[in-house]
């Protein structure tokens, strides 16, 4: 099977819906990133990072009823699936690996 | 209360996003939305919730679009619009010809436009500037003296001034150039200040440049062009140091200036100037980079106030002001107005021509009505539906303008051609071969083309269902196209008819103004032009010796059946000035103009023009006589009550301005004057030779043997007489007339072939839209021929309902029309009088009705002949 790589943000995506479990959705995950990191994240980044994520079978989505504040419209909620879980292990103990005594060198 | 979001923004974002996610997408947004209006403020959220509507559509359109492209899979349309146009090859023959044409006059015109409008060269954005003083209230622009420009170049010029250099000039259209003992020209010439080669940034291609005030062993320096340079001295680099007699001053040849360099228009010859020169001169600067032209303007302005130069026509120093424009457009001025407005007017007719492709294509939208029902119950999309049709205006559209920018190109460079052949002044920085801007224009055209043609065809073909499709059918005639088609053919003529009446007038204007009256012998005259200059001819005397000289030696030629003396050319307005009439009114009152003439005796009987009353001017009439005149008989009748002013005394200004006054001798006829724009003949006055001895020679010759050269004759005569004395313009009299001629000739071909193309695009337009309106009639009129109804009745009403979108678009077309030819500046401005603009105002419509009415009448016959039975046998 083609093993899919990852881009920075689309890491940020899924570590934020890991952290906001079964009820992550657009508004949620953008909310946590931009809180947890400080940058703006614009709703079409939004949009076709949790597209791309969904297709490459890192994420599941489903349909939520809407309330008021979005004028009833309806919220797709998104779940990390196995793959994408163990995608983000892969990622995490190669970057453990990579920082492993280096991160004393950025005074951190 | 929750804010709303900006709607066209929520609109923009739901129409970028695909339907699947559109509600998640839009209710994310305005939940964000709903969070930062709490947070920052409404506006604040409202600004952010545009940004991101923007970067949505941006990020995704493009996306979508390749997806839907992909899926309609483009080249395979392509090639099946390809297919389909040549399996019907009359109709894509006619929809081609019809775009090649629409888009081939605009893009010649538009060329013709970016060549009039080229920069010079080394003018990065206009910084070339003329510099002028206009004194509105005092009348125009004052003449400029060499001090006020010599003070603007001292304290304007400069690291600290608005301009970087500028420079004072003089030109003339014809120098007497003579290199001692080798040749004699006449040249167009330049005096400028050195300052202009740093205005206008040229080198010199061999020798060097002149610097101000410069003198080579006494002598004035002069500079020659790279042309003058291979001509004359075959590139030879001796010629630099040579002495060439200019104008009667000797200059000393410092160096070459390259070929494509003419200023200020097509100059050859450049000298230093003579400030003590009793002349007036223009200024041309190059402005310091980040100065504006207004900023230049306001700053010569206040020094312009206070030159004592402009004292006299400063009624206040605000009256007084310097103008400060590019110099190309300065040049030109109002001349490109009429060429955009001509752009115009082929815009239009590209309209006209891509209004008619739509009307095929409508047709065939009809025609595919069975297919498209077909494809949309299939579930075919609205672009799928339409891009069959889309297709085919694309392929259409795309060899349309190739081939329109080929024929356009190709029309260009005869107008060119014509042009320069027929010595209108081209300045030397008109550059008419940049293909490119013609290219991305041409293309413009054809996206503009294939919207008209292609847009309302494809989309009324695909609101057709499946109960349209089946009332198509049953009704054979496709009800709401047949409603468009018709409404399209209204805006046809309309266009039609503003272009036709519009082209309609210029041409007749222009073959008003024709020489009718050309009833005298041209054929075998040959003509040229001589220029006594002031100083080798200082006075009257010695101008008389050379002319009668130069004539007795041509009459005593065996060669020479006949020859004559004349100041303009016959058969030309070439002339004319103010004659006042004793008893009739003043010189000073504004009198009418006739065209003035001086001529020798023998110029009657050469040009066969007969006296009516009293004599004509004779060998008497000479130095020392009493200054007499013969008028023909356009002047006699129309300006005094008896039309025989024989005796009484006609005053003009001659060319020192000073009045002269004549006793008319002779009433003669009118042959060698023009009609004027009324038809009737010019007014006309000849003066004798002898006793005005005027310092330019037109001489006229005919040869017994049409083989021998004629400029070889006179060349001949001259050497006797005086070999330095250059001879221009020899040609024939015929072709002199064709060149006096050769702006109305062009404005007739242009516009004639302008108007025929519309006049021919609308009748077909009419006649496609009727015969296949009456193709799908045919089964009904058959059915009412059976029934009993009357051909002739039958022909009637359909020939009116053909008849009334022409009758609503010809009055649309003929008020757009009268309006256009009374607000264009390309026409003359004394239309309204001429005999032309009725013609054409009454002519363009009418000719418009009878094509019509033929182009509506013949397959209406052809329907309303069919047999009742045949057709309802097939029923």
């Amino acid at each position: 099977m083609k093993r899919h790589s990852i881009g920075e943000f689309e890491h940020l995506v899924l570590l934020a819906a890991l952290r906001l479990g079964p009820d992550a959705y657009g508004v949620s995950i953008t909310d946590e990133i931009e809180d947890r990191t400080g940058r703006d994240v614009t709703q079409a980044a939004a949009y076709l990072t949790l597209k791309r994520l969904e297709k490459k079978g890192w994420l599941e989505g489903r349909q939520e009823p809407g309330d008021e504040e979005r004028g009833l419209r309806e919220r797709r909620c998104y779940v990390v699936t196995k793959e994408g879980r163990d995608r983000l292990a892969d990622v995490r103990s190669g970057l453990v690996n990579m920082w492993d005594g280096v991160a004393e060198e950025l005074g951190g | 209360m929750s804010a709303r979001p900006p709607r066209w923004s929520s609109r923009l974002a739901g129409w970028a996003t695909p339907a699947s996610d559109r509600e998640s997408v839009l209710g994310d947004l305005q939940e964000r939305f709903q969070r930062r209006a709490e947070r920052a403020g409404v506006p604040a959220a409202r600004r952010w919730y545009r940004r991101q509507a923007v970067i949505l559509a941006v990020a995704l359109v493009p996306r979508r679009l390749g997806a839907a492209l992909a899926g309609l899979a483009v080249p395979g349309t392509l090639r099946g619009a390809v297919r389909s146009l040549v399996r019907s090859p009359s109709t894509a023959a006619l929809a081609l010809a019809t775009l090649t044409v629409g888009v081939a006059a605009p893009s010649a015109v538009f060329g013709l436009l970016g060549g009039f409008t080229s920069s010079l060269p080394g003018d990065e954005n206009g910084r070339i500037v003329a510099l002028e003083v206009v004194a509105p209230s005092a009348g125009g622009a004052p003449a400029l003296p060499w001090s006020a420009v010599a003070t603007w170049a001292e304290t304007t010029a400069g690291p600290a001034g608005p301009f970087e250099a500028l420079a004072a000039f003089r030109s003339d259209g014809g120098v007497a150039v003579a290199a001692e003992g080798a040749w004699a020209a006449r040249y167009p010439a330049a005096w400028m200040s050195a300052d202009a080669f740093r205005v206008l940034d040229v080198e010199p291609v061999a020798g060097r440049l002149y610097r101000n005030g410069e003198r080579v062993g006494g002598l004035p320096a002069a500079l020659v062009s790279e042309a003058i340079w291979a001509d004359r001295f075959d590139r030879d680099p001796g010629a630099l140091g040579r002495t060439l007699r200019i104008d009667g001053v000797d200059h000393v040849v410092v160096g070459v200036l390259p070929a494509d360099f003419g200023f200020p228009v097509d100059q050859r010859v450049w000298m230093e100037p003579d400030p003590d020169a009793p002349a007036s001169w223009q200024a041309v600067a190059r402005l310091a980079p980040d100065v504006t032209t207004q900023a230049a303007e306001e700053r010569l302005t206040a020094l312009v106030g206070a030159q004592p130069e402009f004292a006299a026509m400063a009624s206040g120093p605000a009256n007084l002001r310097a103008r400060v424009e590019p110099y190309a457009a300065a040049h030109w001025g109002d001349d490109t107005e009429g060429m955009a407005q001509f752009l115009a007017i082929s815009v239009l007719l590209l309209v006209v021509a891509a209004v008619n492709v739509a009307n095929i294509m409508l047709a065939r939208g009809a025609r595919r009505a069975d297919e498209t029902t077909v494809r949309l119950a299939l579930g075919g999309s609205r672009l799928q539906v339409m891009l069959p049709l889309l297709a085919e205006v694309a392929v259409l559209a795309g060899i349309g303008s190739m081939l329109g920018l080929a024929v356009g190109r190709a029309a260009l460079d005869a107008m060119v051609g014509h042009i320069t052949r027929n010595g209108i002044e081209m300045p030397y920085w008109m550059d008419f071969s940049d293909g490119s801007a013609s290219v991305l224009f041409a293309a413009g055209m054809a996206v503009l083309a294939a919207m008209v043609s292609g847009l309302v065809p494809a989309l009324r073909t695909s609101k057709l269902d499946a109960h349209g499709a089946l009332r198509v059918r049953s009704d054979a005639g496709p009800g709401g196209s047949a409603r468009l088609m018709t409404a399209v053919v209204g805006v046809e003529v309309a266009v039609s008819c503003t272009l036709l009446l519009f082209c309609g007038v210029a041409v007749a204007d222009a073959v008003a103004s024709e020489r009718k009256g050309l009833e005298f012998p041209t054929r075998g005259v040959a003509t040229g032009r001589l220029v006594l200059e002031d100083f080798d001819y200082p006075d009257g005397e010695a101008r008389l010796r050379l002319a009668h000289g130069f004539l007795d030696a041509l009459r005593a030629r065996p060669e020479v059946e006949a020859a004559a003396l004349t100041t303009s050319i016959p058969g030309t307005a070439r002339g004319s000035r103010p004659v006042a009439l004793e008893g009739v009114d003043e010189l000073s009152g504004d009198p009418p103009s006739a065209v003035v003439r001086t001529v020798d005796p023998g110029f009657f009987e050469m040009m066969a023009v007969e006296p009516t009353a009293g004599r004509l001017l004779a060998a008497s009439d000479g130095p020392g006589t009493p200054i007499v005149a013969v008028v023909n008989r356009g002047f006699a009748v129309s300006r005094s009550a008896d039309a025989n002013p024989v005796g009484r005394r006609i005053t003009w200004r001659g060319d020192d301005s000073e009045p002269t006054s004549a006793t008319i001798v002779g009433v003669v006829d009118d042959r060698g004057v023009t009609p004027d724009e009324r038809g009737s003949p010019t007014a006309g006055v000849y003066f004798a030779w002898a006793q005005h001895s005027p310092d330019v020679l037109r001489p006229l010759t005919v040869l017994r043997n049409p083989g021998t050269p004629v400029p070889d004759v006179w060349r001949e005569v001259l050497a006797a007489l005086d070999p330095n004395l250059p001879l221009h313009d020899v040609r024939t009299l015929d072709e002199e007339l064709a060149r006096d001629r050769s702006g109305s000739t062009l404005v007739v071909a242009l516009f004639g072939a302008f108007g025929a193309f519309a006049l021919l695009l609308s009748v077909v337009g009419l006649h496609g839209v009727h015969a296949f309106l009456m193709a799908g009639r045919t089964r009904e009129l058959g059915v009412r021929r059976a029934l009993g109804a009357p051909t002739g009745r039958l022909l009637r009403q359909s020939l009116t309902k053909g008849l009334r979108p022409v009758g609503v678009g010809l009055l649309v077309g003929f008020a757009a029309g009268w309006a256009l030819v009374r607000t264009s500046t390309v026409l003359g401005t004394d239309l309204e009088s001429g005999l032309a603009y009725r013609v054409a105002m009454v002519t363009v419509p009418l000719l418009l009705l009878a094509t019509s009415a033929l182009a509506v009448w013949w397959p209406t016959r052809r329907a309303s002949n069919t047999d009742p039975a045949a057709v309802l046998r097939e029923g």
